[in-house]
Formats: C-alpha cells, structure tokens, sequence
C-alpha cells in the first residue's frame, strides 16, 4: 500500500511542479500582455507544438534532428567502444594513445564545428559527425574506467582457468564495465541532440536546430519555443530509452544514487 | 545441511598415503619470491619448502602480511617463483594448471550468472563441452547444499551460500588440489563454522589434496591433518602440527579439552615464532 502511494507522488510531484509553473507563465502573460515575439502564452507554445506535430509541419524538422543524432550516436559509440577496448587490452596502444585522447578530450568539442563543414562538406553528414565526435568522449572514458576496474579477484579466476583474451573480454570485462558502460551511454544520448542542434543552427536547411534560428529570425517566437520543447521531450525520450535499456540489460547491478551524477565529466 | 545423507566415507581417509588412485601430490622445494616494488625489492617468501600429500588437507596458518596469499598465487601458477620449484604430480608449476581449483577470500561470483552458470565458469573458460558438465554441477551444488538455488542469481544469497557456490566452483573440473584463501574469512563466526563442517564433509567425499589458508588457528585445527605455522618478512615455514583427532570432527570435537590444548599449543607456538 505505501509502495503505490510512494510511486503516486513521486510521479505527481514533478508534475505538480510543471502545472504550477505553467499556470504561472499563464497569469504573467495575461496580466502584463507582452507582445508575443518576445514573451508568448504558453497555451499558443503547446498548440503550436501540437499542430506542428499533428499537422505535419515540424515532423520533417524533427525527424532530421533524429536521423542525424541517431547516426552520429551510433558511429561515436561504436568507435568509443572499440577504442576503449583495444586500449585497455593492449597496453602499447593504452601508453601511446591515452594520454592524447585525455587531451583532445579538454577541447569543447563545439568548437570544431566550423572545421567539420570544411572536411565533410554540409548537409546532414555534418551534423552526423559533430554528433559522432561529442558522444565519443563520454563513453570513451566510462568505457575505459569500466574495463580497467575489473575486480582483480575475478581476473584472477579466469586467469587459473586459462581463459583466452577474448574470452575473458566477452564474458568478464565487458560485464563488469556495463555498469559504466550505461552511465556513458546515458551522458551521449543527451550530448547528440546538442551537437546536432549546432550544427543544423550554423548551416542547415532543415532539422530542429534549423527551424529555431529560421523562427527566431522572422520573431516566430512561439514556435522556436514550441521546437525547444520538442527538443526538450526528444531528450527526455532518449535518455529514458537508454535508461530502461540499462536497468534491464544490467539487471544486476543497483545504483545507490542518481549513477548519471558520478560519471566523469566530459566536456561539450 | 543434510550431513547424515552422506554414507560412511570416513574408513577412507585414514588410508590417504596408500591412496594411490588419487595421486596428486603437491611439493614446493626452497621456494623464494621477491616482488619488485617502488621502494626496491621485496622478498616475500624465503626458502619455503611443504609438501601435501594425495589426499592430504594442509592448512597454513600464519599472520597477516606474512606471504599466504603469495604462496598461493605461485602454487596456482599465478605468479612464478623466484627461486625454487613447484611440483604437482611430478609435473612443475610454471603458468596455471587445469588440474588445480581455487576458493579466494571472496566468493567472487559473476553478478550476471545465475549459480548454475556460476559454477560452469571454469568449464567454459577452459573451453571443456558445457553440456558434459551440467550434470557434475549440479551433483556438486547437491554437494553443498545448494541444489535448489541453480537457477538463483549471487545476489539472493548469503554470504555463506556464496561462498558454498565458490566451493562448487572450486571443485567443477574435478581439480586434483583444491587451494583455499582464507574462503570463511569473511563470514560471520556460526556460518563459519557451519562451513568448516560442510568442507570437511564435501572434502571427505572428493578425496582432494587440499591446501588451506587460513589465520584462524581454530579453522586450522579442526580441518587439517597438518598445520603449518608460517611466520613472516620473509615468509617460512617455521613450525609444523599433525593433528591427531579423529574424524569426523563436530561441534563436540570444538568442545574438547584435546582440541583446546591443540589450540593453546599453536597459540603459543605463534608468540614464540612467528613475527610479522
Ligand atoms: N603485488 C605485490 N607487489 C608488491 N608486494 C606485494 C604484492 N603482493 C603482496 N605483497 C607484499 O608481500 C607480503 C605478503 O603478502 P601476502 O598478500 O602474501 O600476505 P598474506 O599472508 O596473504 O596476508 P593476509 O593474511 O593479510 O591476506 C606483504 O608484505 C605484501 O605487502
Ligand atoms: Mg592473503
């Protein structure tokens, strides 16, 4: 009985909270009638969101901004982890590469964004490769803290079994570092979308980012809102896919706090 | 558990040395190994010799830091000595043996694996046919009184069963000589010794060379034919006690004055000889 009630208001504070801040928004706007490309309602914000969602309008935007996040995340994480797993087994590569990786990982990865149109060209693979490059970093280095905090006692079992490389890497690194693994994965998720929104802002003819600045510019303030919001729920929407797919995959493992709070820090 | 299941195996142990169809001895002449370390060599152990017979259960019984876990990793081929030679069933010891099982301190069970798959862990490291081995696992998981936990994951066990998982473990690939680190060190005073009296009844039923660390002079003369006093810095070998009881031993033989004068014995033999 009090588990059902403990979830209720776990799940209606947050909302409580929104509805206040709203209702708010609401009563400033009516009581001291802004002009709408500076501050508009928040009811013309949602039913903007809504038509452009309902009729078409922001979904080609919307979906570019997922295309591109999408493909960009995958390629990062699939390198990150690659990477993060030859270093950490050989140790040659780990000596020589390390510490640069550590160094170009202090660099706002944003910055780069003028350069990548030189070297890719514009459209959507621009956006797919600033995307792949912010979501590299995190994963890349929970990836490696993970796969080297193997508990020594376990390597220890394998290793009296005379476990080959690869074995010991599927069946104990891997596992023990998904925990960790999670974690990154979780910090990329909410990076893609940023690295994308950038680059569809410098230089794009669609895309979230793009429909923004076009918006903002003609004093559309309600949809370069509406957008953001939309940005806002594409987030949310990713981050919670990868945590459910965290809790399940790595059924064993309980994180005593908010896991997202330890990870190390990687900057934009 | 259910400790009256078993039949009388005890007859057996008592002819160990004759044992001849479980040959596994284990002989470590004037062993030496020194760590490097940041602050120079480190000479852990010091012309260390024992010897444990087929069938035989050693225990070593030393202070904290005085080498237990190092004689251990050589004897697992873990690490290699410096000095000296290792031999196991006049093979020498140079890199691990799949003829060799291990119990560490922690159960360190795969958090991912349910118990049964647990105690597979070794088969499928050492790339044996899995499905040759369910049944053995599941006779061992019988054998420490787990057989309804398979399907279980580490984490809805207690210490105690985990550790009793890691004993399953230990023994799946049928070892010739079961190495224990300290593996009741962890666990609180009754299911340790719950657990002593289950090892010596699993290991009466296997009839395994064991070799047992342990800094608990009582563990150590409850379970052991032999007990080896080390001392430290360097580590040696520098007393050695048969313990003549009789088995098997209960929770009776604890309270015995004999088993009580064994203990004041070593105590004593500590004071005198062995400093850390
Ligand atoms: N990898 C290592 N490198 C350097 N020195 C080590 C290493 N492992 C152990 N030592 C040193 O060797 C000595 C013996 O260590 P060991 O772990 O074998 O002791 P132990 O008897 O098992 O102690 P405990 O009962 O606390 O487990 C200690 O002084 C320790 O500091
Ligand atoms: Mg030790």
């Amino acid at each position: 009985m009090l588990r059902v009630t403990d979830k209720l208001v776990s799940l209606l504070a947050p909302l409580f909270t929104i509805t206040v801040l709203f209702l708010t928004w609401y009563a400033a706007v009516t009581l001291f009638k802004p002009p709408s490309h500076l501050i508009p309602s928040p009811d013309d914000v949602l039913l903007r969101l809504w038509s452009g969602i309902v009729g078409g309008d922001m979904l080609p935007h919307i979906g570019a901004t997922i295309t591109a996040s999408l493909i960009g995340y995958c390629i990062g994480v699939a390198i990150a982890l690659s990477l993060a797993i030859l270093l950490t087994e050989f140790p040659v590569l780990e000596n020589s590469f390390y510490p640069l990786v550590l160094c170009f990982q202090s660099i706002p990865k944003v910055s780069i964004a003028p350069l990548v149109f030189v070297w890719v060209g514009f459209g959507m693979q621009s956006q797919v490769a600033l995307v792949a490059l912010i979501c590299f970093f995190p994963l890349f280095t929970s990836a490696f803290a993970g796969l080297k905090s193997v508990d020594p006692n376990l390597s220890n079992m394998f290793r009296v079994s005379n476990a080959g490389r690869l074995h010991t890497m599927l069946h104990l690194r891997i596992p023990s570092a998904a925990p960790q693994l999670f974690v990154g994965l979780e910090i990329s998720a909410s990076f893609a979308l940023v690295g994308c929104v950038v680059m569809e802002f410098i230089n794009a003819t669609q895309g979230t980012g793009f429909l923004i600045v076009n918006s903002s510019n003609t004093l559309d303030t309600t949809t370069s809102i509406a957008a953001m919001f939309a940005l806002g729920i594409l987030g949310l929407i990713s981050s919670a896919l990868v945590r459910a797919a965290g809790q399940k995959i790595v059924f064993w493992h309980r994180p005593a706090t908010n896991i997202v709070n330890l990870a190390p820090r990687s900057a934009l | 558990m259910n400790r009256m299941a078993q039949p009388n195996l005890w007859p057996v142990l008592h002819t160990v040395d004759t044992a001849s169809a479980y040959k596994a001895g284990l002989s470590i002449r004037d062993v030496s190994l020194t760590y490097g370390t940041s602050r120079g060599p480190l000479r852990a152990l010091d012309n260390l010799s024992l010897d444990v017979k087929p069938g035989e259960f050693v225990a070593v019984l030393g202070p904290s830091g005085c080498g237990k876990s190092t004689l251990l990793k050589l004897v697992s081929g873990l690490l290699s000595a410096t000095e000296g030679e290792i031999h196991l069933k006049g093979r020498p010891v140079k890199s691990p043996r799949s003829d060799v099982g291990i119990v560490f301190q922690q159960a360190t069970l795969l958090p991912w694996k349910t118990v049964l798959n647990n105690v597979l862990v070794p088969v499928r490291a050492m790339g044996l046919p899995v499905k040759n081995y369910r049944d053995k696992a599941l006779d061992l998981l019988k054998l420490v009184g787990l057989e309804a936990f398979a399907n279980h994951y580490p984490s809805e066990l207690s210490g105690g069963m985990q550790q009793r998982v890691a004993v399953a473990r230990g023994l799946i690939h049928d070892p010739a000589l079961l190495l224990m680190d300290e593996p009741f060190a962890a666990l609180d005073a009754m299911t340790r010794e719950h657990m002593m009296i289950e090892l010596q009844r699993i290991w009466a039923s296997t009839h395994k060379s064991v070799l047992f660390i342990t800094h608990s002079i009582q563990e150590a003369v409850f379970l052991a034919d032999r007990v080896l006093i080390m001392g430290g810095r360097p580590g040696r070998v520098v007393d050695e006690l048969v313990v003549p009881l009789e088995r098997p031993r209960t929770v009776e033989t604890m309270a015995r004055k004999d088993f009580n004068d064994l203990l004041g014995h070593l105590r004593h033999v500590f004071g005198e000889k062995s400093t850390c």
